[in-house]
């Protein structure tokens, strides 16, 4: 059986650290913290970096679609240039479609969100709530614990 | 550049800048000095006219062809200069400074070296471990005697623009959200919500306006078990409010993954604060405090934008630059919506 990806990578990791321990040179040691920075997030990404985006999609695809039939004018056909872009779901599941995918709804959100805010719709607090809410997912979805030290 | 030539170089610039023809540089080493220069240690031996012996340690501090941010070297410099000296503020002296780079390829200036470590993990350390909140209470006090300075007493003015009591907080505002536009790393829902949030509510006008470090924390702070010992990186400093600084030096960034709740690993924030408000002469205000408190969730996106943008297009290869864009946009923006308090519970 092939040794799936993350052992390999977390072999690697084992191996940058013994390296590390070995050296008293500040830069050098800060290249090695560097590498195994990069090989941590890979490891974390390999095997949910397509599923997370997917699940991403499919959260701002609703919302976009929701928020369009509050709108109108310039501003719902913004939108719903947005949703034809991404009609039928990405082209493919490399992670730079699905990105780019992302990109085009994250966008779209953008301008919902700013019309939300300051909107009197009555239906717009509720769909502002789930906006926010999406974009914590989002947000977490691309935690990578950023803590200083 | 490797060691003996930035040796041969810092030698030969040091016995010409100081007539000091027989001056020797020994020790040269790059060290770990923040993402936007390159920082090199050196001890530079000499003897003077009368034939007295002279040794120093000397830091460089050099601008790379591709810097992580926009920094001023001139304001930087002027900030050490104005500030060396007043009571309860510890810095490097500022010797020389060179704009054309001639010595080394790329401008830079020298200043003295000084005892201790910037290393945060070193708190954790057995040596600091009843030195820990001393150390991290004296920074607070620092950071509030840098706002309780007149800036025209020392004559910062004369380089740095002090902006209107009322809009210091849209100035800085306005330069982070171009930095951020002109290194678009693609939409930022969260931070554009942000950015219009704290457009709506903007905090109340500075007392008074003050100097601010704009980068002051744990990583920038010179310390040995006897205390902070000197303030680094200046290169963000100008003019402005001080809660500014307060709420950057306590951000979430900047702490422990051992004692995320706590400042330095050991500080409540609670305590941060008083320590401050005992030098700087000045309350805190809670408004003004939470709008810079959320402002520095943009600025740091900024930061981490115009990282992964260098990288991205190829100004540096510096692994640094890339991982910390990847690594560190994602956590901040969750960071922002928990401040913002705009989740269900």
């Amino acid at each position: 059986m092939r040794p799936a990806p993350p052992i390999v990578i977390r072999g690697a990791l084992k191996t940058l650290e013994e390296l590390a321990a070995g050296r008293t040179d500040e830069q050098e040691i800060s290249r090695i913290l560097g590498l195994m920075a990069l090989l941590s997030m890979l490891e974390d990404e390999w095997d949910v970096g397509a599923s997370s985006r997917m699940t991403g999609i499919v959260r701002y695809t609703d919302i976009v679609r929701r928020g369009s039939a509050l709108v109108d004018g310039a501003r719902r056909e913004q939108l719903d240039r947005a949703l034809a872009t991404i009609d039928g779901g990405p082209p493919d599941l490399r992670i730079s479609s699905l990105e780019a995918s992302l990109d085009v709804l994250r966008k779209a959100i953008t301008d919902l969100q700013g019309w939300l805010e300051d909107s009197h719709d009555p239906a717009a607090p509720a769909l502002l709530a789930e906006v926010w809410q999406a974009e914590y997912e989002d947000a977490r979805a691309d935690d990578r614990n950023g803590l200083f030290w | 550049m490797d060691p003996s030539t930035f040796a041969g170089c810092a030698a030969a610039y040091l016995a010409a800048a100081w007539s000091a023809p027989d001056l020797g540089v020994s020790n040269a080493r790059r060290i770990l000095g923040g993402a936007s220069r390159h920082t090199w240690s050196i001890d530079a031996t000499w003897r003077d006219a009368a034939g007295e012996s002279h040794s120093r340690g000397l830091i460089f501090r050099l601008d790379p062809p591709s810097s992580l941010l926009e920094s001023n070297r001139g304001t930087e410099y002027a900030a050490y200069r104005a500030l060396c000296g007043l009571p309860g503020i510890p810095l490097p002296e500022p010797l020389l400074i060179e704009d054309d780079g001639g010595a080394f390829g790329m401008p830079f200036f020298v200043m003295q070296r000084l005892d201790g470590t910037a290393w945060p993990h070193e708190l954790l350390t057995p040596a600091f471990a009843d030195r820990r909140d001393p150390i991290v209470r004296q920074m607070f006090r620092i950071l509030g005697t840098i706002a309780s300075v007149d800036y025209q007493v020392i004559g910062l003015d004369r380089v740095l623009t002090p902006p209107p009591v009322d809009a210091a907080w849209a100035v800085e505002l306005e330069r982070w959200e171009r930095t951020l536009h002109h290194h678009d790393l693609g939409p930022m829902p969260i931070t554009s919500a942000l950015i219009r949030e704290l457009r709506r509510h903007p905090p109340p006008p500075v007392p008074r306006i003050g100097v601010v470090h704009g980068d002051y924390r744990v990583g920038n702070v010179l310390f040995t078990p006897d205390g902070v010992t000197g303030i680094l990186d200046w290169e963000m400093t100008h003019l402005g409010d001080p809660h500014e600084d307060l709420a950057w030096s306590m951000a979430r960034n900047w702490r422990s993954r051992a004692s995320p709740e706590l400042i330095g690993s050991v500080l409540d924030p609670a305590d941060a604060l008083g320590e401050w408000e005992t030098t700087s002469a000045e309350r805190v205000n809670p408004e003004s405090l939470r709008w810079w408190q959320l402002f520095t969730h943009v600025k740091a996106n900024a930061i981490w934008a115009t990282a992964a943008h260098e990288f991205s297009t190829g100004r540096t290869d510096e692994l640094m630059f890339g991982t910390m864009g990847w690594r560190n946009t994602g956590t901040q923006e969750k960071w922002a919506l928990e401040d913002l308090g705009v989740l269900a519970p």
